[in-house]
C-alpha cells in the first residue's frame, strides 16, 4: 500500500506528531491565531498523512470534551466560585510552632484545638486544598471539617463532617490514618475519597491500597484491605463493600473541579447533591418529578444550570422563594 | 470536522477516486475508523510483543487506511482496517525474521466480521461519556485543571494563566499536553502519560 520508506519516516515519530497536533489544536483556539499560522498549519497537514491522522484523532477527542460543558447552559460560564483557583493568591503560614501544616488557601478556616491538633473547615459551596509538610494532600469538599494531628511517629486525621480526597505520601514509619467516628482508614500507599453524611460514611479507594477498620479497637478482626475500585459504606450498624472498575469511581471525584456528575440519577438525588453545595435549597415538590432521571455534568454551585434543565428537558415549573427553589409540575 | 482543513473536491491527480472529497474521507475516518482504535491496539499487541512499537504501528494502520480510502472507499471499515493491520503485522514479522505460528491472529478469531449490527447509539454515547470522564481523571493535575478551565468554563489562555498563576506559554503547554494525553487515554485505557516537558 504505502512504500516501506514512507513507513520508516513516520515510524519513530508518532509521539512527536501527536504532540505537535495538540499544540496546533490549542493554538487554533487562542487569540494569537493568524493567517500566517493558518498557512503554516495547512502546510503541516499536507506534508504527511500521518499529520492528518494525528490531527483528526486528537481533534475528535477534544470535541468530545465539549460535552463536559454540554448541560451548563449556553456560552462560557462565569467562574462559579473562587475555590481552588485562588490557591496561588494567598498563602497562609500557620504559626511557626505548627509550620508542618501549611494551608495554601484563603477560604478554609484553621484554628488550634489542643497543642498538636489543627482544624480545617470549608463552608457550604467551599472547596480547598491542604498540603501537609510531608507532601500529603487533602482536598476538602463543601461543608467539611477535618482535624489534623502529626505527632511523633503518627499522622492522624479525623473527618468530622463532609467529604475529602486524600493523596497520601506513604511512609511505613509514620502511619497515616483517617478516623470517621468509630471507623478508620489506614494508608498503605494511597489515594482515597472519604465522605461522612449524617447516618453513614463512605470510603472509596482510587489508587494504591488501604486498610479499613470497622472498629477502632486494634485487636478487632474487622479489618479489610481495600483495592482500587473498592467502596465501603458503613452505618452505625452495618458495613458493606462494593467493587467496581476503579475508573468508574472517577465521577465521584468530579467535585474536585467543581462539577457534579450524574449517571441515570433521580432528580431527588440530584437535588440532595446540589443542596450540599448551595445555601439555596432545591425542593422537588412533585412525587413523579422526583423519579425522573438525568445523566450529565453540572457545575456544583450554578443552580441556574439545574433549573434550566428542569424547565427545558422536563417541562417542570420552577418557583423561587426565600432560600429555596421549588420544582413542581 | 468543520475546523479541519478541507481541500474541497479535488481533481483525480490528488487521488480522490469515486467522487470522494478530502473532507468526506476525513469524516469517514473519524466516524468509522477512529472508534476501532482500542480493538486495533489489542489486535496489534496480540501479534507484536514490543509494546513501544504499538503506537507507531497503530498510526501506520490509520495512515494506510486513510490513504486507501482516498483511492477507493471500502464497503465496510472494520474488515478493511483489520486486514491492513494483519498485513502490517505479517510484513513486520517477516522483516524481523520472527517465526511465530500464533503471532497473526485470525481475524474471525478476533471477532472481526463484516456484518456486525450497529451498536445502539445512546449506548455508545454513554460509553464515550464514561471514557471521557475516566480519561480526564487520569490527567496530571495541572493539565487537567487547564483543560477543565478551557472546556468547562470557556476561559482563554490568559484567564487560565491568571487563575493558575502561570505564564501564558506554560498554560499553552499544559493545554497541549492535556489534549495529547486525553486523546491517548480516551482511545486506550492502558496508555501511560507521555513525556510532559
Amino acid at each position: 500500500m504505502s512504500n516501506p520508506n514512507e513507513e520508516l519516516r513516520w515510524d519513530k515519530n508518532s509521539r512527536e506528531i501527536q504532540a505537535r497536533a495538540a499544540v496546533w489544536i490549542e493554538e487554533r483556539e487562542s487569540d494569537d491565531w493568524s493567517d500566517v499560522r493558518q498557512k503554516e498549519f495547512d502546510a503541516w497537514i499536507v506534508a504527511s498523512p500521518a499529520h492528518l491522522v494525528a490531527l483528526l484523532r486528537a481533534e475528535t477527542v477534544w470535541k468530545h470534551a465539549d460535552r463536559l460543558r454540554a448541560l451548563s447552559g449556553s456560552g462560557p460560564m462565569k467562574p462559579s466560585r473562587a475555590g481552588a483557583s485562588k490557591r496561588s493568591a494567598t498563602f497562609l503560614k500557620i504559626a511557626a510552632a505548627f509550620a508542618f501544616v501549611s494551608l495554601a488557601s484563603a477560604g478554609a478556616v484553621a484554628f488550634f484545638q489542643g497543642p498538636k491538633t489543627q482544624i480545617y473547615s470549608t463552608t457550604i459551596g467551599g472547596r480547598e486544598m491542604l498540603t501537609l509538610d510531608d507532601g500529603s494532600k487533602i482536598e476538602l469538599n463543601t461543608n467539611t471539617t477535618v482535624r489534623v494531628a502529626y505527632e511523633g511517629g503518627q499522622r492522624n486525621v479525623w473527618l468530622d463532617k463532609g467529604e475529602a480526597y486524600f493523596n497520601v505520601v506513604h511512609d511505613v514509619a509514620r502511619p497515616f490514618t483517617v478516623t470517621l467516628g468509630s471507623r478508620r482508614v489506614t494508608d498503605l500507599g494511597t489515594k482515597f475519597l472519604v465522605r461522612r453524611d449524617q447516618d453513614h460514611i463512605q470510603v472509596a479507594l482510587i489508587e494504591g491500597k488501604a486498610r479499613f477498620d470497622a472498629a477502632l479497637d486494634p485487636n478487632s478482626s474487622q479489618q479489610t484491605i481495600l483495592r482500587p475500585g473498592d467502596t465501603v459504606t458503613a452505618t452505625a450498624e452495618s458495613v458493606s463493600f462494593k467493587r467496581e472498575p476503579s475508573q468508574s469511581l472517577s465521577s465521584q471525584l468530579s467535585w474536585r473541579h467543581g462539577m457534579l456528575v450524574f449517571d441515570h440519577t433521580t432528580l431527588a438525588a440530584v437535588a440532595d447533591e446540589y443542596n450540599r453545595y448551595n445555601h439555596t435549597k432545591i425542593v422537588i415538590a412533585d412525587t413523579q418529578a422526583r423519579h425522573l432521571t438525568i445523566s450529565g455534568t453540572l457545575p456544583a454551585t450554578d443552580l441556574g444550570a439545574f433549573t434550566r434543565l428542569a424547565t427545558k428537558f422536563f417541562n417542570l415549573r420552577v418557583q423561587r422563594r426565600e432560600g429555596e427553589i421549588v420544582i413542581a409540575h | 470536522m468543520a475546523e479541519t482543513p478541507e481541500n474541497g473536491r479535488e481533481s483525480d491527480d490528488q487521488g480522490y477516486g469515486a467522487g470522494m472529497t478530502a473532507s468526506e474521507v476525513n469524516a469517514w475516518f473519524v466516524r468509522e475508523v477512529l472508534p476501532l482504535e482500542a480493538a486495533l491496539q489489542r489486535y496489534l499487541r496480540n501479534g507484536w510483543r514490543n509494546e513501544t512499537d504499538i503506537d507507531d504501528m497503530c498510526q501506520d494502520v490509520f495512515v494506510r487506511a486513510i490513504e486507501g480510502a482516498k483511492k477507493e472507499m471500502p464497503r465496510a471499515a472494520k474488515p478493511f482496517v483489520f486486514s491492513i493491520a494483519r498485513n502490517l503485522l505479517i510484513d513486520r514479522l517477516r522483516r524481523n525474521q520472527i517465526v511465530s505460528i500464533d503471532a497473526v491472529a485470525d481475524l474471525e478469531a478476533f471477532g472481526i466480521s463484516s456484518d456486525e449490527p450497529q451498536q445502539d447509539r445512546s449506548l455508545i454515547a454513554r460509553q464515550d461519556w464514561k471514557r471521557l470522564q475516566a480519561a480526564l481523571s487520569r490527567l496530571p493535575e495541572r493539565w487537567r485543571d487547564a483543560v477543565v478551565m478551557r472546556k468547562v468554563e470557556g476561559l482563554s489562555r490568559k484567564e487560565i494563566a491568571q487563575r493558575m498563576g502561570l505564564a501564558e506559554p506554560t498554560v499553552a503547554q499544559h493545554l497541549a499536553n492535556g489534549i495529547a494525553a486525553l486523546t491517548d487515554f480516551f482511545n486506550d485505557d492502558t496508555a501511560e502519560v507521555r513525556g510532559g516537558q
